[in-house]
């Protein structure tokens, strides 16, 4: 197991290099100089050189890069452009909420997934299972933003029963903080658990049919332990990466949803960052996401690692 | 349909290592298979119908889709405005079309470079193995653990909104999975027989790779075509959304929806652009879905 793990982490450190080696070279990328755009526009040419030094602009790339990444792994991502904040400050700010509404919004998608994939899984060709089809078709087919936009129209703006927009951290006040992460909490979830229940359904189907499950039903157990202990914990084992898979999609999803309901968080801050040209914020926003993305997919696998012993051992 | 096959039983034996006659009887076995689906009649109808309208939006277009025209603020669809109007006083009849086209376009060109430049990646990543096989599938793996919007967000956030930068992070975002697919295709293919007889009648790795083994490697390449479409669109609407993706006054499904977004009180501004990029969704996925059932005969649906 050890092994398995060392391995892992050891194969997660190029992915880790590479993505950050990405993410600074954006800001190399950009077109202008940052220097002349951070010193204004009535900056002397001594001014600018000034703020060049100060910020390194004019060491090799590669040291650059270095100083960067050095200053990143120990929390360190610069200051934003306009106000002057640090960058992680600003981050921990605005993930708070994010990991509330994608906490939420995960729930939802793994009850609802599961739960409905497991039913159309048991009975194929049932009832279940063709409202399943449906269920997924529209879950794949719609946006985020728009089926936000049709139940903030329908739900928010027309029958009153939630905030047209905003959030209340819900530590703070329980009643107002629901009643604002209902609707984007809903939208995520349930886009998430129609991709989720397909995977569920199929490899729930495909247990269904195995021989281990007709032997456990010919010793006589009850079908209620058949399902949960032969069936359903052996379909869940693929399952698995794609819940982490769909994490990251939901963090991702939590960008769009932000800006439809007007909620703070990552997305409206690397938005609002992207357009004021912040690019401090942008680099650790996106950094951090990567991360949490990369950290996400290492979990996963050593998870499946535990799970299911053929793939430690292979 | 029936001449078409004796056609080609009657040149199969001359023909059998001559990659254009099985490409085509391939590609058309497909279609046969998409068509009988009536899954795949739907999609196919949705998608190239919205094709056609985003194709000819200059001709159908009863408003220039730019021009404000005086006295006609926001309202509600009628038989002069179709859809209804903008805050700007702008036709939303024509505005979608446009959007359409312009959703289409850069998704079809972002699409159709990524993913052939992704396929030859990964058919030389399969075919050399080794050093290059690592370095491109390392790559590959790191593209991946990034969701798609948010590699376009991070292209879009260096190089500005534009719509050719736009394409260029949408071919990106499409460039990893067509290589994992190519790689696949290529590490299976080249292990059959008929790759073994081409190389030994003298065929060129270059005549082999392209000539052999992508024809029959195309197949799981299309269904992901129809898939990196449908995801291109819907990045590419999220962008627009967002409103770094198109930039105003111009057009495009996303941006058309983030307008919206501040006119809840006229629901007839997000309805039509909304429709349309779900039935092109909807469209693209179904497209796809028979593709992959007429790939394989086993799997009766998902």
């Amino acid at each position: 197991m050890a092994n398995f793990v060392a391995r892992r982490l050891l194969q997660a450190v190029p992915v880790v290099l590479l993505a950050s080696i990405f993410v600074f070279a954006l800001l190399q990328i950009v077109p202008g100089d940052p220097a002349v755009s951070l010193a204004g526009p009535q900056a002397t040419d001594a001014e600018v050189r000034t703020v060049r030094d100060r910020l390194g602009l004019n060491r090799p790339m590669l040291e650059q890069y270095f100083t960067w990444a050095g200053r990143a792994v120990r929390g360190n991502l610069g200051t934003s452009f306009r106000g002057g904040q640090p960058v992680l400050q600003q981050i921990r700010q605005s993930a708070e909420p994010t990991i509330e509404l994608t906490l939420a919004a995960f729930l939802i998608e793994v009850t609802l997934g599961v739960a409905l994939g497991v039913l159309a899984g048991m009975h194929v060709r049932s009832g279940w299972d063709w409202f399943l089809t449906a269920f997924t078709t529209l879950g794949i087919a719609i946006p985020h933003f728009v089926l936000g936009l049709v139940l903030l129209y329908l739900l928010s703006f027309r029958l009153g029963w939630f905030p047209v927009g905003g959030q209340v951290p819900i530590t703070e006040n329980f009643g107002q903080g629901l009643r604002s992460l209902v609707l984007p909490a809903s939208v995520l979830g349930v886009t998430g658990a129609a991709v989720l229940a397909r995977f569920v359904r199929s490899s729930m189907a495909q247990v269904m049919s195995q021989d281990f499950v007709r032997t456990a039903r010919a010793k006589g157990l009850r079908e209620g332990v058949v399902m949960v202990r032969h069936a359903l914990r052996n379909s869940l084992i693929p399952v698995i990466t794609v819940i982490a898979l769909q994490f990251a999609g939901l963090l991702a999803g939590s960008v769009v949803i932000e800006n439809v309901f007007s909620r703070p968080g990552l997305g409206r801050l690397v938005v609002n960052a992207i357009q004021g040209r912040d690019y401090p914020v942008v680099q650790g926003t996106l950094l951090v996401l990567v991360g949490i993305f990369v950290l996400v997919n290492l979990v996963a696998d050593l998870l499946y690692g535990v799970i299911d012993p053929r793939i430690r051992l292979s | 349909m029936a001449q078409q096959a004796t056609v080609e039983v009657g040149e199969a034996g001359s023909g059998a290592l001559r990659g254009s006659r099985g490409e085509r009887s391939l590609v058309w076995r497909l279609l046969v298979d998409v068509v009988r689906n009536p899954m795949g009649v739907l999609g196919l109808i949705l998608v190239l119908g919205l094709i056609l309208l985003g194709a000819f939006a200059p001709l159908l277009a009863t408003h220039d889709p730019l021009a404000q025209l005086r006295g006609h603020r926001l309202v509600g669809p009628s038989s002069q405005f179709w859809f209804g109007t903008d805050e700007f006083s702008r036709d939303l009849f024509s505005r979608t079309l446009y959007g359409l086209r312009a959703s289409l376009l850069v998704s079809l060109v972002a699409v159709g470079v990524g993913g052939l430049l992704g396929t030859v990646a990964g058919f030389i990543a399969g075919f050399m193995r080794g050093t290059i096989d690592a370095v491109i599938m390392r790559l590959v793996d790191t593209m991946l653990a990034i969701p798609g919007l948010l590699l376009a967000i991070a292209i879009l956030a260096a190089l500005g909104a534009g719509i050719q930068n736009i394409a260029l992070a949408l071919g990106i975002a499409a460039f990893p999975r067509f290589a994992r697919l190519g790689r696949a295709g290529m590490l299976t293919e080249s292990a059959r027989d008929y790759v073994t007889a081409a190389r030994v009648l003298g065929a060129s790795r270059t005549r082999i790779i392209f000539r052999h083994v992508a024809i029959n490697a195309l197949p799981p390449l299309l269904v992901q075509a129809a898939l990196a479409m449908a995801a291109a669109v819907l990045v590419e609407a999220s962008l627009g959304y967002l409103g770094i993706g198109t930039q105003p006054p111009n057009p495009s499904l996303g941006s058309l929806i983030n307008g919206a977004r501040a006119r809840l009180d006229s629901p007839y501004y997000f309805i039509f652009p909304g429709m349309c990029l779900v039935l092109l969704l909807l469209g693209l996925n179904w497209l796809a879905d028979a593709v992959n059932e007429a790939l394989d005969p086993h799997r009766v649906r998902r």
